[in-house]
């Protein structure tokens, strides 16, 4: 867990330097992109660094794959 | 948009992205003995393949892949198919990033997380990113001609291992293995190069590039060609198991056992073009990303987005024989539609009119 507070501190850090120009050119837009996808890096960190297991797009991939080959070929 | 870069700077970026990884991880070994041709006729099409991405763009006043797709395909097709091609530059930069992993803590930091040596990495593609096409293309001009010049001198290092009779009997393998083999070889390394056309609306691009595209591709094809040729000359049959042949070759250079493991040398290449492999992807993302939203600029996206490449590197495989299986078995089918399908489809329509393009790029 003490992990995951660095990492929140370091992507709090992160977050800040790059929305605080953001928020002085009134940038709506892009702080909104800015804040979600900061949101999905912290999340997806903090499960990667506490062993949550995230299963793998490669999987669902090599599935859509097979069924495509098995169809055509 | 600013034309920033001349194209005679491009073509280092061209070189360092179509070699990058496949300097160590030789395509074509599913041809056995046969790699050297598979990756001499890969290299054929790869020229092919790269007329036809640049001449696309040329079609489309300059544009990427990401601006024709929405100018050409209309914003709800078109964005949803741009979307596919950010999620394809953004999983190739994640296997990048894990091909690099897995190689720097196979052979030099066995001890050291993958997670470390991949964050190091894209904190470096992370700022050339940040700092714009300029930069990626200095770093490539400075960098690149080491690669060159590194595969040469291993190549001749290695004169006195090769062995003429490994490259014997001579296509004992089939036709089918071999077009399996070049199947696999053309989408990987040399189809990728559609993902180089996201910097062809930052580069001057005249119509006489197009040969200059086409000649890049033809000495990164030889170059691969060569590391293929000394591998299987030197190593023989261990080529075709090795998880990084190149590497297990240069390995094995010793010259009046005074010139020895200069392995060190490949790694450096390796780092060079995976990292401008990287960049690149990195850059792709973050433009198309800013293009379908509609952002005014790509510099905000960029560390997240990397952050999530990083993490998906992490998350893809369980192990380096998984990574390998699925590059060899399952990518050359997942990146048909990227690489061939939808630009095969847009030239189609850029050919025969449509709607015109915008000329913002």
């Amino acid at each position: 867990m003490g992990y995951v507070l660095i990492i929140i501190f370091i992507f709090g850090l992160i977050y800040v330097y790059q929305a605080l120009p953001l928020l002085k050119a009134k940038n709506t837009r892009e702080l909104i992109v800015l804040s979600f996808m900061m949101g999905l890096a912290l999340l997806v960190t903090a499960l990667l660094v506490l062993d949550i297991p995230i299963a793998s797009p490669a999987v669902y991939i090599e599935a859509v794959v097979k069924i495509v080959l098995g169809v055509f070929i | 948009m600013n034309k920033e870069i001349d194209f005679s700077e491009a073509v280092f970026i061209i070189f360092g992205f179509t070699v990058g990884s496949s300097i160590l991880i030789i395509p074509g070994f599913e041809a056995e003995n046969l790699a050297w041709l598979v990756n001499a006729v890969a290299a054929f099409i790869g020229m092919g393949l790269i007329y036809f991405y640049v001449k696309l763009s040329i079609m489309n006043n300059g544009q990427d892949i990401i601006d024709i797709c929405i100018n050409r395909l209309g914003p709800i097709i078109g964005k949803t198919i741009a979307l596919g091609y950010v999620w394809y530059f953004f999983h190739l930069g994640a296997l990048v990033i894990r091909d690099l992993t897995e190689f720097a803590t196979l052979v030099s930091y066995p001890s050291t997380p993958q997670a470390f040596i991949g964050a190091l990495v894209m904190l470096l593609a992370i700022s050339l990113v940040r700092n714009g096409i300029e930069v990626i293309a200095k770093f490539t001009q400075v960098l690149i001609p080491w690669v060159i010049i590194a595969v040469v001198v291993l190549s001749l290092l290695l004169i006195n291992q090769m062995d003429v009779n490994n490259i014997k009997p001579f296509f004992s393998v089939g036709f089918k293995p071999f077009f399996k083999a070049l199947f696999s070889s053309v989408s990987f390394p040399y189809a990728e190069a559609i993902v180089l056309t996201v910097i062809f609306p930052f580069v001057k691009l005249g119509k006489k590039d197009i040969y200059l595209s086409v000649g890049t591709m033809l000495f990164a094809g030889m170059i691969l060609t060569l590391v293929s040729l000394t591998t299987i000359l030197s190593l023989g049959n261990i080529a075709q198991t090795a998880t990084f042949p190149a590497f297990e070759a240069a390995r094995t250079i010793s010259v009046f056992d005074f010139i020895e493991r200069v392995e060190v040398i490949s790694n450096v290449s390796f780092l060079i073009g995976t990292l401008v492999k990287l960049t690149v992807c990195l850059f792709g993302v973050c433009v198309g990303l800013s293009k379908i939203l509609n952002l005014e600029g790509y510099q905000s996206l960029v560390i997240p987005i990397a952050i999530l490449m990083g993490n998906l590197s992490l998350i893809l495989y369980e192990n380096v024989t998984e990574l390998i299986m699925w590059s060899i078995e399952i990518y050359p089918y997942y990146a048909v539609p990227f690489q061939f399908l939808i630009p095969g489809l847009l030239f189609i329509i850029s050919l025969f009119g449509g709607k015109k393009p915008s000329t913002q790029a």
